[in-house]
């Protein structure tokens, strides 16, 4: 009896596949060295469906691995269990896979079609099941609903899609390269000179993407306001008052604005012109990665990385299309009426999805952009088999509403426009109708259209000012990045990929290189870019990162080896990390100054000791492990005020302070739970009453 | 030897004594003075300006910086007296 083994990327996937494929759409889960896999009686013999659990491989130093030494140019690519600590169970699942994998006749790749789904099923056939990459089929799917993952299965692509593999490759090798490198060279540098360790790190994209936040940083601190002066008036035509607007929005001199004031105030002008005007807003695109994390920022403020989970894990569910795609693409192949119509048994979609089924025809609104491997996210239409936690309901309702509106009429408004005359200046009273709500009906709440509904005004009717003040108002800075904006702005400069871009901001955090939501650049991050402008600045050329970019995006069409780029890599960061490694000592001892007065800043409260006046600190006792609040004042002015603090959880310092007693606010954050927001002072004050009032 | 900046600790440019920061919030002050002086009708001294800005939340913090040392009396070059007096 023939048997087929398939590979998926994650058990999740494996399960769909595996009922998918069964014909009582139950399969038999069994289990190896801990790893669960699936074995259907299919009528062409017996299929194998297992898992991995990401990528079950990574790039390493070639041979014996020392961890600080650098420069290293040789790889090789290992068992992610020999290279990273506590990562038993990958040495388990690899060996179950092996030992499924023999006696098997047809190997497929059924991971997830993109670079690295190609390449996580590559290294597993290749590595782990005899070098079975070579003559292994690929299965090709966009959604893991069961009619399309079957087709997948009867119609598997011949051969491994070898370019897509290569390219996947080439990014880790090349990424490795610049970052253990790279990052080695400042941790390196820092540790020698202050015998203190410090992880600190660069990248080939993280590297470019930091000093876009640090360019900005820039531009706020040494922005100037300017002033200027806008004009408030309140008018009244017929008996009921409106606001209108000077014709000059910005005035540059406060003479200007007092002479409009003198002008105008308590006048009575004439209607001069009335104009109306249509205008269409057409419908959004279909969702792509970035959009939809965007969106999700906006309206729920979710983080790109937390977008991408969510939408991944509603894609294992099956209720989404793949999420990792650039494509802004629905084919019809994806069947628009079948899943309207299966929506349309979800009541909250019901009466939308039939509205635009009675629709003759339906065209979705497409965007530009393209994605050779995936269409754009959409909803399979497959109604939720669990009960989805609050965020992953929101994301299911924001994706399945921007589908339905995609598909929606152009929404129209009319504007409206009366021009008064006031002693030769114009005044403008605007309003605005909407005519035809098109789309924007299956797109709310996240679409608003508001209206201004104005009184019937003709021309030639009085309109007297019953008030007229100039507001003196300042230009703004330029807006810091949300990880939203950082993260459009990576795609706009074709920095990183759909893939990696929401893990690099991840990591500007987790360095302390970037904080809060409105994204600040710390010291270490100017000392950081600023180090490598000087000692290596194309490693921080957004042009030149662009280019590599480019370079490997060609390896996909066959149009570029991962060789070349490779020895080009190498070639271009040996002189980089040579240097680098002979200026250690300055480059260390710049960093070290900038690591200690950020690690003191991040201990030290902004609001001072209310006994002494003196400098409160975050301490560890040394006798009781403990943390808590102290006073910097002890041994000046024996003061010995102190405040309790969690004991589990990263601890931040907040930027605000309590609404109660206007102390300064802290953070906790533990793995998969909400931060917590305390104030120390005030669960003290509480902590004490209950104790008293418990004592009493 | 290298100096820093007389405000921070980065290093100086070889034409001011300023760092690239500071040096960069040396240059929007003056600049922007020009638009400050003709938007009050040409009634602001520079001192008055400084203190304005000082004040205003939205200027940069090494805008602050810069403006707070050249208040200091000290601070303030011969050459920039001129330009006062000039405006």
């Amino acid at each position: 009896m023939k048997t087929t083994l398939i590979i998926c990327e994650k058990p999740d996937a494996a399960l769909h596949l595996a009922e998918a494929l069964s014909e009582s759409g139950k399969a038999s889960k069994r289990q190896k060295h801990g790893a669960p896999y699936y074995e259907i009686d299919a009528k062409d013999g017996r299929i194998i469906v297992c898992s991995a659990v990401g990528h079950l491989y990574q790039v390493d130093v070639k041979g014996r691995p020392d961890r600080r030494c650098y420069p290293v140019w040789d790889f090789a690519w290992k068992p992610k269990y020999q290279v990273e600590k506590g990562q038993r169970k990958q040495e388990l699942w690899l060996r179950a896979i092996t030992e499924l994998s023999r006696d098997v006749d047809t190997y497929i790749n059924g991971c997830d079609y993109d670079t690295e789904g190609s390449l996580i099923g590559y290294m597993i056939l290749e590595h782990a099941c005899n070098g079975a990459a070579q003559i292994a089929k690929r299965m090709k799917f966009s959604t893991l609903t069961a009619r399309e993952l079957r087709e997948a299965y009867a119609n598997p692509m011949p051969r491994l899609d070898f370019p897509l593999v290569n390219a996947g490759k080439c990014r880790h090798e090349v990424d490795w390269l610049y970052g253990v490198n790279l990052s080695r060279a400042l941790t390196e540098s820092a540790y020698k000179f202050s015998q203190r360790y410090s992880t600190l790190s660069t990248g080939r994209v993280q590297g470019p993407t930091l000093r876009f936040v640090v360019e900005r940083e820039k531009e706020i601190s040494t922005f100037v306001p300017l002033p200027y002066w806008t004009i408030e008036a309140i008018v009244e035509i017929d008996g009921r008052e409106m606001a209108a607007e000077y014709q000059v929005e910005k005035l540059e001199t406060n003479r200007e604005a007092e002479q409009v004031v003198e002008k105008s105030s308590g006048k009575t002008g004439i209607v001069e012109d009335l104009e109306s005007k249509k205008y269409h807003l057409t419908p959004p695109t279909p969702f792509d990665l970035s959009t939809l994390q965007a969106e999700a920022y906006r309206h729920f403020g979710f983080s790109p990385s937390q977008s991408l989970g969510i939408a991944e894990r509603l894609y294992l569910d099956a209720l989404i299309s793949y999420p990792r795609t650039s494509s802004q693409k629905l084919p019809p192949t994806v069947g628009y009426r079948e899943i309207l119509s299966d929506l349309s048994r979800i009541p909250r979609y019901e009466q939308y999805s039939n509205t635009l089924l009675s629709a003759e025809a339906l065209r979705p609104n497409e965007g530009k952009r393209i994605d050779p491997a995936h269409p754009a996210i959409y909803p399979t239409g497959i109604s939720p088999k669990r009960r989805l936690e609050p965020r992953e309901q929101k994301v299911f309702d924001l994706i399945v509403k921007r589908f339905m509106a995609t598909f929606g009429s152009v929404a129209t408004k009319q504007s409206e426009k009366a021009t008064i005359k006031v002693d030769n200046q114009m005044f403008f009273v605007r309003g605005s109708r909407i005519l035809e709500k098109g789309w924007i009906e299956f797109y709310e709440p996240y679409s608003k259209l508001e209206e201004i509904i104005l009184p019937p005004i003709s021309i030639g009717q009085e309109a007297t000012f019953k008030k007229v003040l100039a507001e003196k108002k300042f230009t703004q800075p330029p807006p810091r990045y949300n990880p939203s904006s950082l993260l459009r702005l990576m795609e706009e400069e074709n920095i990183g990929t759909k893939a990696t871009r929401a893990e690099i901001l991840d990591t500007l955090y987790r360095r302390g290189y970037v904080k809060g939501e409105r994204i600040v650049a710390t010291s270490v991050a100017f000392k950081v870019t600023e180090l490598l402008l000087k000692y290596c600045p194309r490693v921080i050329d957004v042009a030149f990162t662009r280019e590599l970019e480019e370079m490997m995006e060609k390896i996909e069409s066959g149009q570029e080896t991962r060789e070349h780029v490779i020895s080009q890599t190498v070639e271009n960061l040996k002189p980089i990390i040579e240097d680098l490694k002979a200026k250690e000592a300055e480059i260390g001892k710049e960093l070290t100054k900038t690591i200690k007065e950020m690690k003191t800043a991040e201990i030290t409260l902004r609001t001072p000791c209310p006994q002494c006046g003196s400098e409160l600190r975050i301490i560890r006792s040394r006798r009781t492990g403990k943390r808590f609040i102290g006073c910097s004042g002890l041994w000046k002015n024996n003061c010995r005020f102190g405040l309790p603090l969690p004991q589990f959880g990263v601890l931040t310092l907040l930027e605000k302070d309590c609404r109660e007693c206007g102390f300064q606010l802290i953070q906790v954050k533990t793995k998969g739970k909400r931060p917590m927001i305390s104030c120390p002072r005030c669960f003290q004050a509480k902590r004490q009453s209950m104790i008293s009032s418990k004592s009493g | 030897m290298r100096q820093n900046c007389v405000l921070c600790d980065f290093p100086k440019l070889d034409n001011s004594e300023f760092c690239e920061l500071h040096h960069k919030a040396r240059l929007s002050l003056d600049e922007c003075y020009k638009i400050w002086f003709k938007a009050y009708n040409g009634e602001l001294t520079m001192q008055s300006y400084l203190q304005e800005v000082l004040k205003l939340q939205e200027t940069g913090q090494a805008v602050k910086e810069m403006a707070t040392h050249l208040l200091k009396p000290q601070s303030r070059s011969s050459e920039d007296e001129d330009n006062i007096n000039n405006l």
